[in-house]
């Protein structure tokens, strides 16, 4: 465990007061020595552990990991659990802060992470569904939800008080929230927002933002009432606050990702920095990740000073279309192994009325100002997502576009040709465009996505100096 | 139809009450997130009241398919304790 520890950036000191928590976790939830050794192997084959700041980031989803397995052993009388529910996690955090008893957890990501790419446990989460509602084959259900309904089947999370989630891109969230509180008894709350946009409002998201603020203001009400307590604006603001900091050390991190040649750490790490985003932060977890992300840039800065990359320099650089893998890291070693650089991902990006705040209608309102978010790539109509995913590709002067999209997902699923179509022609640059579930490692195929890439470097002309 | 699961569920439990129904066939449109999930919660909840249920899916095409045919005539042995040309 020592070992593992620090592998996971732990200190010393840390290692004598946490071993303890975090072996009783791994214990919760099945994770054998021989795990723990997979574990230790997978870190050493698949991250950059020769940098302070990857061990750091992975030892914050460690003990956020550790924080929602223990939360009822460690007093928490409340708990929600939050999935597909952006905007939740500063929710949870104004309430954490000020309630000593509530837990919000948010559990996909980090378990996504931890069980999943770090100890390759996430396929039993995914048939834990299956077994439910959630179906696999060729109309298969998304791997995001399984997550969400596997830990709760297998119990590798506290049983919650409450769950929540949010109907922005998904119809199966949205049923599957119901069937939570259905079948396992645990009641639902559930916020939404419209999707009937218009091109012609873009960049503007003025109505969907409203809509928004509305609904999970009445989501926030909601859940005070469940939990006995009170949600004021006033704790929002604060938290906003606090996360400026911990946003602009991710901006930094994520600049030099885009603009380093070579890339200056392999592309399995960007969803290391994506499942950090997504923790709703206890007191004092904030700074420790806004720490972790300032160690992290400044090794990558140094590596950027030196030519130091993951890729060959003049590799290939594409954009990502969704994020990279969730629970499995072999997808972007690949890439990276092949001479493509992951640069970015669409969801980083979001129409300039979104990224300054230009779109607050309501700047006393503090949901309005968290439902910026609907200015993204991700939250966009069609016609919006492409436009993003152009300027990306110009301002980035990109090679070409790797569209793995998530096929569980109507939403995604659906504009992959479109953006493929609008890319090639507007851009003159290639698409590789190929379906896999962007959560559930049983996508994986080794042959056919080594093919895949190969040829989709060959068609950008590029391969670097290496 | 488009009501949450349980009172769905509660109003085609008074249906099966009300005509005497033996048997479920539950049909529905390939890829709709909403009655495949839903599908699961009746076939566990019409198990324990002892009424059997068949899903059929299909994409608005023609479903007189052999495989289709098969699978009914299963279903009626199975509802009417023999085999369906008895």
């Amino acid at each position: 465990m020592r070992e593992f520890l620090e592998l996971c950036g732990y200190e010393p000191s840390e290692i004598e007061t946490e071993s303890a928590r975090v072996s009783a976790a791994l214990a919760r939830v099945g994770v054998t020595e021989e795990d723990l050794a997979t574990g230790k192997r997978r870190l050493a084959t698949y991250y950059d552990l020769e940098l302070v700041g990857v061990r750091k980031v992975l030892g914050l989803l460690l003990k956020e990991f550790t924080n929602i397995v223990l939360a009822r052993d460690e007093g928490y009388d409340r708990v929600a659990f939050s999935f597909m529910a952006p905007g939740c996690q500063l929710l949870g955090a104004a309430i954490m802060e000020n309630y000593d008893g509530v837990a919000w957890v948010e559990a996909d990501y980090t378990f996504l992470i931890v069980l999943g790419a770090v100890f390759n446990k996430a396929a039993a989460v995914m048939e834990a569904a299956e077994k439910l509602w959630l179906k696999t084959g060729g109309v298969g259900h998304c791997g995001n939800v399984k997550t969400a309904v596997g830990l709760l089947a297998l119990g590798l999370v506290p049983k919650p008080d409450l769950v929540i989630s949010s109907g922005f891109l998904c119809e199966t969230s949205v049923k599957t929230v119901g069937l939570i509180q259905d079948w396992f008894g645990i009641p639902a709350l559930y916020y939404d927002t419209w999707q009937d946009r218009e091109l012609r409002e873009y960049p503007y998201a003025g109505r969907a933002t409203s809509f928004y603020a509305k609904s999970m203001r009445r989501l926030a009400g909601q859940v005070g009432e469940r939990f006995g307590i009170d949600v004021t604006d006033d704790m929002l603001w604060r938290v906003m606050e606090q996360r400026k900091d911990f946003a602009a050390a991710m901006g930094r991190v994520n600049d030099l990702m885009r603009h380093g040649d070579p890339i200056p750490m392999r592309s399995t790490h960007v969803n290391l920095l994506g499942a950090l985003e997504s923790i709703p932060c206890r007191p004092g977890q904030l700074a420790e990740m806004t720490a972790a992300l300032d160690t992290l840039h400044d090794e990558l800065l140094d590596r950027t000073s030196k030519g130091i990359g993951a890729t060959p320099k003049g590799a290939a650089r594409v954009l990502s279309i969704l994020p990279c893998h969730h629970s499995d890291p072999r997808w972007e070693d690949l890439a990276n192994q092949l001479g493509v650089a992951i640069v970015a991902s669409d969801f980083e990006f979001a129409s300039s009325l979104g990224a300054d705040r230009a779109g607050v209608i309501d700047p006393d309102d503090p949901y309005d100002v968290i439902g910026q978010h609907m200015h993204g790539a991700a939250q966009q109509i069609l016609g919006g997502r492409v436009a993003l995913i152009l300027d990306a590709c110009r301002e980035l002067h990109l090679d070409g576009v790797l569209n793995h999209y998530h096929v569980g997902c109507r939403y995604v699923a659906g504009d992959a040709m479109t953006i493929k179509n609008v890319v090639t022609r507007e851009l003159g640059i290639p698409v590789l465009t190929f379906e896999w579930d962007n959560f559930d490692p049983r996508s994986y195929n080794h042959e056919q996505y080594k093919a895949n890439l190969e040829t989709f470097v060959g068609m950008m002309g590029t391969g670097g100096e290496g | 139809m488009r009501s949450s699961t349980v009172p769905r569920f509660e109003y085609v439990s008074r249906l099966i009450r009300d005509f005497r129904v033996q048997g479920v066939i539950w049909y529905e449109l390939l890829g709709c997130e909403f009655y495949d999930q839903d599908a699961f919660f009746f076939e566990n909840r019409l198990r324990d009241m002892g009424i059997p249920m068949l899903v059929i899916e299909s994409n608005y095409d023609d479903v007189r398919s052999g495989s289709v045919r098969t699978r009914l005539e299963a279903f009626l042995e199975v509802v009417q304790g023999g085999p369906a040309d008895a």
